[in-house]
């Protein structure tokens, strides 16, 4: 009892001299820098593609999370929530009313992205998870325009912490991908990948290397290790040059080969967290000579502490319960039965990037169970193309539906409804079979938690994490 | 710096396969062009399809030319056969719903039904026959002209008798004659488009984007498939998507006769493009099919052992083979036994299974026109 007091006060003590470690702020500022750019441009990007209008605006019906039903687009006033979104970016990028313009990004921001889930993309999620982060270090104590009007919040340096969550944020999303990524489809038969390489045949050189039975396995294999080493190759110094390069090339590579938009520049932009102050402290000279910024000014060697445990406490006990939760919340697929790609239980929030290929068809069937009639729904009546093609091989999805088609036809006066679903998916390359029990009426269930035993098993089986 | 990265991840990989034991992989095929695909639906189904249509076109207009001038009966017979021929090649066509059959929406106007026969009326009554607008839909095509050839009274005279001695005859001809220049017009639009350039865009862009031409071909082509044969033709009438059926909701109804025909020419029609039939003739050339039949990869298919290809072809041979057994006039079908036409929906739903997931998977191929990130 003795000893274990003995260990605690000691540990906690080795985590009160951490917690006072400091170290140039510089890194945080591009950092800064570089997300609120980079988000403006994404933004701007969205809204000029015409997304807000097709994916937000035109549909009647929107899938929502389990928990976030209220969240949904505004009609012609969710570009106001885009301009907000876009205006804080610009805050975020001078460092000006820094603290308000990233809590008014991380509410915007999220905001856009619960309003659907159709459009569910880890990358969005992981702007949510930094934009979190950043809520709680001084990211402005540095190169922004806060320090220079206030020179109390001025800071050449701040605690290592700071740097170091984004870092530890950064080293999850990677090592879980590639985690997600050991398992019998991806490193032995190329699933996914060897679907969407075939048809590049027209890429130069690449383009032949995919028709050779290797190549996919090779790109398989290459991007597990890469996602499974990159965060330590960057951490330690003698190998952090190659290990940017070979994000460099692994981002650039998927740009090419897939539509994934900003996310290769957002990730490429984060990872320059990575290198030293020194690297930070010279882009941010460049930066100052063409805006004719007086960089000095900010270099005034005054360190930020991160008072006693219980001056900023709140702060810190916020970020270790979200990276509690961050490194839990991939995990609890391991307690839903059934698997993980089949029935999508615990698939979304967890790192699990292009590792399917999944695609399927469903017919919906209305009963009316005091007259027996029966009759088909046609799904484009109420969704956009792009939202029958997510719903058509995510169990939740199709639940959300079924319910919403049950009140609409208990509106049209039929007492009681019940609603099945015949659908078929495919699975990387699997011949497509049945998906939901059509003899379960769907209208009846309720979206929660618990396993969906609803789903009929998958035949096969995928080994791994 | 993306070459040199390109540069860097190739000369990676091949250092990293000479670790690997390919003595067990397989010879592999040449590489697949998707732009054979696309010369072969070019050359030998889109444009021989629409250099016939556009004649029959051309007939159905100088055999209604001729019906106005000397309205009889032979010359009226004459109009429905050449209705009925263009409307079978139509069948061909309408699925092609890129480039500007697409932006002026040629399938909307060419071939809504039910056809609202009251909205004719009073559009005949007045006189105006203007039929450019959004909600003209209903009320132009071959439906309008399926009643206006044979639903406009209870027999052969009284049809005729409207554009004879009926006191409106002149405004019924100038109906008539009215809609089948709309019908050449916006044909010929797209005809011409295809003629100018069009024909070579739509080559080129064989890439695998959500904007090349086999994806929104391929997209193009099962909605054809999904809603105008399956839905339309079937699905609606028969009561498939609501709580009673509609026997007057069949294509071509008034004519009575047709309606089986038309379905059996559309469901050919599909399965002639996806297996890369020449219009005229009956070689093959790379298709739908060959590609899949290409990217099939080891393993795909193991449970039934059939390729996929194979697979989506016995399919529409089984739906020909129901489609068949039906009545000519599918709404006599649905009022005696629609059962029959249940049939048919069914074996039709199986291919728009097959289509639309395991296709489509198989060529990476996106499933709307968005063209949104993914991750």
């Amino acid at each position: 009892m003795q000893i274990q007091t003995v260990i605690n006060t000691n540990q906690m003590k080795q985590f009160q001299e951490y917690l006072n470690r400091t170290t140039e702020a510089a890194p945080l500022a591009t950092f800064r820098i570089l997300f609120g750019t980079i988000m403006l441009v994404s933004l701007v990007r969205f809204v000029s593609k015409g997304w807000v209008k097709t994916l937000y605006i035109e549909p009647n019906f929107f899938f929502s999370y389990y928990g976030f039903e209220w969240v949904k687009p505004l009609g012609n006033f969710t570009y106001l929530i885009f301009l907000v979104c876009a205006l804080s970016c610009a805050l975020i990028t001078i460092g000006y009313r820094y603290r308000i313009a990233i809590i008014l990004f991380f509410i915007s921001f999220t905001y856009i992205e619960l309003m659907d889930k159709t459009t569910y993309l880890n990358h969005y999620y992981f702007i949510s998870a930094i934009a979190f982060i950043l809520i709680f270090l001084p990211a402005n104590a540095y190169y922004a325009v806060d320090a220079r009007l206030k020179p109390e919040l001025a800071f050449q340096k701040i605690p290592a912490w700071c740097i170091d969550s984004l870092k530890l944020m950064l080293g999850i999303v990677y090592f879980y991908a590639g985690l997600a990524k050991i398992n019998s489809d991806w490193l032995f038969k190329a699933m996914p990948l060897q679907l969407w390489l075939k048809p590049q045949y027209d890429l130069p050189v690449l383009g032949f290397l995919f028709q050779q039975e290797w190549t996919p396995l090779a790109f398989s294999w290459a991007g597990m290790l890469y996602d499974l080493t990159i965060p330590f190759l960057l951490l330690y110094r003698k190998t952090r040059f190659i290990a940017f390069v070979l994000v460099v090339v692994f981002h650039s590579v998927t740009r090419i080969l897939f539509p994934i938009g900003m996310f290769p520049f957002i990730m490429i932009g984060a990872t320059l967290v990575f290198f030293d102050a020194k690297s930070h402290h010279k882009a941010l000279k460049y930066l100052s000579i063409i805006f004719k910024i007086n960089k000095t000014r900010f270099d005034n060697g005054k360190a930020r502490f991160t008072k006693t445990l219980n001056g900023a406490a709140i702060r810190i006990r916020i970020l270790i319960c979200f990276f509690v939760i961050q490194l839990l919340f991939p995990l609890r697929y391991l307690l839903y039965p059934g698997e993980l790609f089949w029935t999508e239980e615990g698939f979304r929030f967890s790192w699990r990037v292009m590792l399917m290929e999944k695609a399927g068809y469903t017919q919906f069937i209305v009963k009316d169970a005091v007259t027996g009639n029966s009759f088909y729904i046609d799904n484009s009546e109420f969704l956009t193309p792009f939202q029958e093609k997510q719903m058509a091989f995510q169990p939740d999805f199709i639940l959300e539906f079924a319910r919403f088609i049950q009140d609409y036809y208990k509106q049209k006066g039929i007492h009681d409804p019940i609603v099945s679903v015949e659908s078929f998916v495919t699975l990387n390359g699997r011949p497509s079979r049945i998906f939901i029990n059509p003899t379960v009426n769907l209208a009846k269930e309720k979206d929660s938690f618990l396993p969906k035993n609803w789903i009929i098993p998958f035949e096969d089986e995928i080994k791994g994490l | 710096m993306r070459k040199i990265g390109l540069l860097l991840i190739v000369v990676a990989q091949l250092l990293w396969s000479c670790g690997l034991n390919n003595s067990d992989s397989e010879v592999v095929a040449d590489k697949y062009d998707r732009k054979a695909i696309l010369v072969n639906w070019v050359d030998n189904n889109i444009m021989p399809s629409f250099q016939q249509y556009k004649s029959k076109l051309e007939n159905l207009k100088s055999a209604s030319d001729d019906f106005i001038a000397t309205p009889d009966m032979a010359q009226l017979e004459e109009v429905r056969q050449k209705w009925l021929e263009a409307y079978k090649t139509y069948q061909y066509i309408s699925m092609f719903t890129i480039g500007k059959a697409d932006e002026i929406q040629l399938s909307k106007y060419s071939n809504t039904y039910p056809t609202a026969t009251e909205q004719i009326a009073v559009k005949i009554d007045s006189g105006n026959f203007d039929l450019n607008g959004a909600s003209f839909d209903v009320v132009q095509g071959f439906p309008a002209l399926d009643y206006m050839l044979f639903g406009l009274g209870e027999n052969e005279n009284a049809i005729l008798e409207r554009y004879t001695t009926n006191t409106n005859a002149d405004k019924y001809k100038g109906y008539l004659s009215a809609l089948v220049n709309r019908l050449t017009l916006l044909f010929n639009t797209v005809y011409d488009d295809w003629q100018s350039g069009y024909k070579a865009i739509f080559i080129q862009k064989s890439d695998n984007t959500a904007s090349g031409s086999v994806n929104r071909m391929v997209n193009a082509y099962i909605h054809f498939y999904e809603k105008d044969i399956r839905t339309a033709k079937i699905g609606y009438p028969a009561g498939k998507f609501s709580t009673e059926t509609y026997p007057d909701k069949v294509e071509a109804y008034y004519s009575k006769k047709y309606s089986k025909e038309l379905l059996l020419e559309s469901i050919m029609a599909a399965q002639n493009f996806f297996e890369g039939k020449h219009f005229n003739g009956n070689e093959s050339g790379p298709s739908l099919k060959s590609y899949l039949d290409y990217l099939t990869i080891k393993g795909k298919s193991e449970e039934s052992g059939i390729l996929l290809s194979k697979l989506i072809s016995n399919q529409f041979y089984k739906s020909l083979y129901t489609a068949n057994l039906l009545l000519p006039d599918l709404s006599q079908q649905i009022i005696t036994d629609n059962t029959k036409m249940t049939a048919t929906f069914n074996v039709l739903q199986r291919n728009v299974a097959y289509m639309k997931s395991d296709m489509t998977s198989a060529m990476s191929i996106a499933i709307d026109y968005a063209d949104t990130d993914g991750d």
